[in-house]
């Protein structure tokens, strides 16, 4: 029933096919829902004012669909989702700043896809030109709250970090990010295009992939989409290499690692069998079971088998069946 | 609800707290081959594998414990982004591979346990963050995703 009356509300322009990346903005909004309301119309938020009130009375999936039909208009989303941020620092801000690139990434993402048109020129050129861009927002926003005022955007945000209270590997990492994100889209966008070689699109990704790599050059969803435009740019060889660094090497040299300790059988079958002579609280006969079955322990394995039954056998049994096996300070083997 | 709501740092056993600490050693391990200038694919593998195999017995014994619940989101998200570069590698070598699972259906279930945690998670600061970084990659996983491809209903009569 309820369905209904959302695809009613959401009118003949749903874009169902995107509904995992509009789940994900509905999420990233929900984190500080304040962010949310600060762009919307009087009109919006007594819009929203009333979804919230029904959905306080079990009405979700009108809640729902009307934020799904919020879209953003094309010259919002290509200056940046235009969210002010909240005056904060540190970690705190470096957080709030890469939820609102998700954010952005998801709208652009959403317009590549959905046939609204996004030009290059809608999308920063390079870092230079984009710090220059922030300067002038900040000039001219100062009369209102300077770079965190209602006319900056994650673009200005981003081109001014440097500048910030963030801290330098926190920077990075947004700067990585978010340049990444860039080149994905772009690379994305070059794909529906049907651009080989050369072209456009492919052009801007690749700028955008080495200021991503920059800074982070090991990291590796950025070397996946060095990858893939390495690939779209017809060096198949070169991409493959880039794909060696991101899923390894085969090496018939090297043996392939054991599992960790933790798991090895002895002291999983020392637990077990102490587990179950447990009621019959005689430390004696389970130590001589242990004995004859395992020989003498290592420090290593009484130490696993401790913590494996800690809170499920008494400490003191425990102890006493201990004490009647011998314990060798080396690893035995297991 | 919040009477439900689960510390963060709690385990519900010692035996959850072992293997949720073994998954933790398992995945630095994995991170460290992953730094390596040639990384070894076998030893990839196998750490991603353990670790995986530690937090999804965690997580199946002991569901409300939060963090091993956490860690299981990153290691499906990072699964799925392994089998996404292993389809590209596939694609480069012109033999396709059909993966044993999908990295849409993996992203998926990493945006369902981080939802669960959402959920799940109570106050305090250490309540606070983790909500926050579970929502935050919930929405990543769910960005990950590829369009969703709009049924032609013209087609389809």
């Amino acid at each position: 029933m309820f369905q209904r009356v959302a695809k009613l509300w959401r009118g003949a322009d749903a874009n169902d096919d995107q509904m995992h990346w509009n789940a994900a903005v509905r999420i990233l909004q929900k984190i500080d829902p304040r962010l949310v309301m600060t762009r919307l119309s009087r009109k919006q938020r007594f819009e929203a004012w009333l979804r919230f009130k029904l959905g306080n009375l079990g009405i979700r999936n009108p809640i729902d669909a009307w934020l799904n039909q919020h879209k953003r208009n094309s010259s919002e989303v290509s200056a940046g989702v235009a969210v002010p941020l909240k005056e904060k620092h540190g970690e705190d801000r470096a957080f709030e700043i890469q939820v609102r690139v998700l954010e952005y990434a998801i709208q652009l993402r959403k317009q590549v896809y959905g046939g609204r048109r996004l030009t290059l020129e809608d999308l920063p050129q390079d870092q230079e030109s984009e710090k220059t861009r922030a300067r002038l927002v900040a000039k001219g926003g100062a009369r209102t709250a300077g770079i965190a005022g209602a006319g900056a955007t994650v673009r200005d945000f981003v081109a001014r970090i440097q500048e910030d209270t963030i801290p330098s590997e926190a920077q990075k990492d947004i700067v990585a990010d978010y340049w990444n994100k860039l080149a994905f889209i772009s690379w994305e966008k070059a794909k529906l295009e049907k651009e080989q070689g050369d072209g456009p699109w492919l052009r801007q990704a690749r700028k955008y992939i080495d200021i991503a790599l920059k800074g982070r050059p090991t990291w590796t969803p950025a070397q996946l989409t060095l990858a893939r435009i390495t690939a779209a740019e017809r060096s198949t060889e070169e991409a493959r290499k880039i794909l060696a660094r991101v899923l390894g090497k085969k090496n018939e040299n090297v043996p392939a690692p054991a599992l960790p300790p933790a798991s090895a059988p002895a002291s999983d079958a020392i637990a077990d069998m102490i587990l179950k002579m447990a009621v019959e609280r005689d430390p004696e006969a389970v130590a001589s079971h242990i004995l004859r079955s395992y020989g003498a322990l290592s420090q290593d394995t009484v130490r696993k088998v401790t913590l494996a039954l800690a809170g499920k056998v008494d400490a003191r049994l425990l102890n006493d069946i201990f004490i009647k096996v011998p314990i060798t300070p080396v690893s035995a083997p297991q | 609800m919040g009477f439900f709501h689960r510390r963060v740092r709690r385990f519900t056993k010692a035996e959850s707290f072992r293997q949720f600490m073994e998954g933790v050693r398992t995945l630095q391990m994995y991170d460290a081959e992953a730094d390596k200038k040639e990384p070894d694919e076998d030893l990839l593998n196998q750490h991603l594998d353990n670790a995986e195999k530690f937090f999804r017995g965690c997580v199946e014994t002991y569901p409300n414990d939060l963090l091993p619940r956490y860690y299981f989101g990153i290691v499906l998200s990072v699964r799925a982004q392994v089998v996404q570069a292993r389809e590209f590698r596939s694609e480069l070598e012109k033999k396709p591979e059909p993966p044993a699972v999908s990295p849409e259906r993996l992203f998926l279930q990493a945006a369902k346990h981080f939802e669960k945690i959402a959920q799940q998670v109570g106050g305090g600061k250490d309540g606070r963050d983790l909500l926050a970084f579970s929502q935050y990659n919930q929405a990543q996983a769910l960005a990950k995703t590829p369009p969703i491809q709009k049924v032609d209903p013209v087609k389809n009569l």
